[in-house]
């Protein structure tokens, strides 16, 4: 009994050393990649040279266009699949039939591209439409694709959560049209739901990689792709200044989103 | 008539956007993976996968890899998911926020990561160097590298996956395993484990496809280094080899495909 007790001391200590080394293996990088950012030579020690702000100008003046493009394209993404992931939700749950095969087969094709890696969905849009690269336009058709599985599922998880059929035809008996419904009574009352899942869309589209780099031409470059050239060719302070500008959006979007998942338990 | 053309106009837009754009270059790229020279229909693509001397060492070379971190990730994961599902602390909240945050960067910044924990300036050689007056650790741009790389971002999502499966665990059950004389530890591995078995399979099952598919990461570190989807690209990019490149995404493809359908029926059965 008492040789267990020592194997169970021994047992606890490796627990702890293993959640340590863990939490330290998963933090510590990206706080040495914030102070990294900072200094002006990165050597031997960090600030042997002191602290320079001279990395970011650096990173704005040759990497500006990537912040705007990304936005631009971030944000179409997110309104696309707002508004395109909520109608299809809310269509195919209302559906009389919505256990029929049809509609099980729809709702499979419209989750699949969760489930394929973002290399093998980028090689198809680049050889399928190599015309439409260069205007940067099919860049944001394979984020909409790619990220369109989660807003349905989170507007669809919302719909089914409550007895939003007959909520629905309770408007349709008092005369209201299917858009004045969606819009008037069925949006309003899921919007918790419909916000995380843009706030996931934008977290999703913001950083996608794997699509976009088969896709991105010098002249449309997203920030992710910006990112990884400046890793693989500059100095590691300018990788660390373009890092810590994309967390800059990262670590709000990752508060705003566990804040808005407690109020959806609540 | 007029409400039924406006409930298909809910619809349609995003069949018309799939089949343009996700069902029609799918299915072209699945054509493109059977097409020989001139045209002609051939599994060549993808018998050459294990034929050819290169393709198999990529392919070996992904599998081991995609294995030994899963392996890694679901022991690792596993104990932290159950203390942090067993124990009360102060700032639990706070703590599993910052441990969960890597999922929501993008593949190359955890190969960043990466750099900054092993690379030659990186913050192991530099504590090394301070302590032993040697750096040691300098092995971001290896297959080491690339291990630890995908350990971080495999290891918050399985914390997650099984954190949520932990705490639903009907305690009950292993309560009635102390009160017939089970220690914690016995009750933890005889029968919480074996009921959790599902929930560590299906997570398993999907940190495997991420490994397996995972391109940005392994690209910032070692683009030299040949796994499954980095060849993909250098045959597509390089070679030209374009149908060679189908039959890889597709390889892939089917792959993740299964392995996703197989951890959801097994979570949905849980």
């Amino acid at each position: 009994m008492k040789h267990y007790n020592i194997m169970g001391k021994i047992l606890k200590i490796l627990v702890y050393a293993l959640i340590v080394a863990t939490t330290l293996f998963l933090i510590v990088p990206i706080i040495f990649t914030i102070l990294g950012s900072f200094s002006a030579y990165w050597g031997k020690t960090m600030f042997s040279r002191g602290l320079t702000l001279q990395w970011y100008e650096y990173v704005f003046y040759y990497y500006g266009h990537t912040i705007g493009l990304t936005l631009e394209i971030t944000c179409a993404t997110v309104l696309i699949n707002v508004l395109l992931g909520s109608m299809t939700a809310y269509r195919l749950t209302m559906t009389p039939n919505r256990n029929s095969k049809w509609i099980k087969l729809l709702e499979e094709i419209l989750t699949l591209p969760a489930a394929i890696p973002g290399i093998a969905i980028g090689l198809a849009l680049a050889q399928a439409y190599p015309d439409l690269r260069r205007s940067g336009v099919l860049i944001l058709i394979g984020h909409v694709i790619f990220t369109f599985p989660l807003m349905f599922r989170a507007v669809t998880g919302a719909l089914r959560a409550k007895d939003f059929k007959s909520i629905d035809e309770c408007a349709s008996t008092l005369g209201a049209g299917p858009l004045r419904k969606f819009f008037l009574v069925i949006m309003p009352a899921i919007r918790v739901s419909v916000l995380s899942g843009a706030v996931n869309t934008f977290m999703l589209s913001l950083g996608e990689f794997n699509i976009t780099f088969f896709l991105y031409t010098p002249f449309i470059m997203t920030l992710p792709v910006g990112m990884y050239e400046s890793y693989a060719s500059l100095r590691i302070e300018v990788g660390s200044a373009f890092t810590t500008l994309f967390l800059a959006f990262a670590i709000p979007l990752t508060y705003l989103m566990n804040r808005l998942n407690r109020t959806k338990t609540k | 008539m007029k409400k039924k053309l406006i409930n298909l106009l809910f619809v349609l837009p995003i069949v018309v956007l799939f089949a343009l754009f996700f069902l029609l270059p799918m299915g072209l790229l699945a054509m493109r993976s059977f097409g020989g020279e001139e045209g002609s229909f051939t599994f060549g693509n993808y018998t050459s996968i294990i034929t050819n001397a290169r393709y198999f060492k990529a392919l070996w070379n992904s599998l081991w890899l995609s294995v030994t971190v899963t392996l890694a990730t679901l022991v690792i994961s596993g104990v932290i998911a159950f203390f942090l599902a067993r124990r009360e602390f102060k700032g639990k909240n706070l703590y599993m926020t910052l441990i969960t945050f890597p999922v929501s960067l993008p593949g190359v910044v955890v190969g960043f990561m990466i750099i900054i924990l092993f690379g030659t300036t990186g913050v192991i050689p530099m504590i090394t160097r301070m302590i032993f007056g040697k750096g040691y650790g300098t092995f971001a741009y290896t297959i080491t590298g690339i291990f630890f790389a995908y350990l971080y971002f495999s290891i918050p999502k399985t914390v997650m996956t099984i954190y949520g499966s932990v705490v639903e665990f009907d305690v009950r059950l292993e309560e009635a395993a102390r009160t017939v004389g089970a220690n914690e530890q016995q009750a933890i591995f005889r029968v919480v484990i074996p009921t959790l078995a599902p929930v560590f399979i299906s997570a398993s099952a999907l940190a495997f496809c991420t490994n397996m598919s995972a391109f940005g990461t392994a690209f910032t570190l070692a683009n030299q280094f040949e796994i499954i989807p980095i060849l993909m690209y250098t045959e597509y990019t390089n070679n030209f080899n374009i149908s060679v490149a189908s039959a890889m995404a597709i390889f892939i493809g089917v792959v993740c495909v299964v392995l996703n359908m197989v951890a959801r029926v097994l979570l949905e059965r849980e």
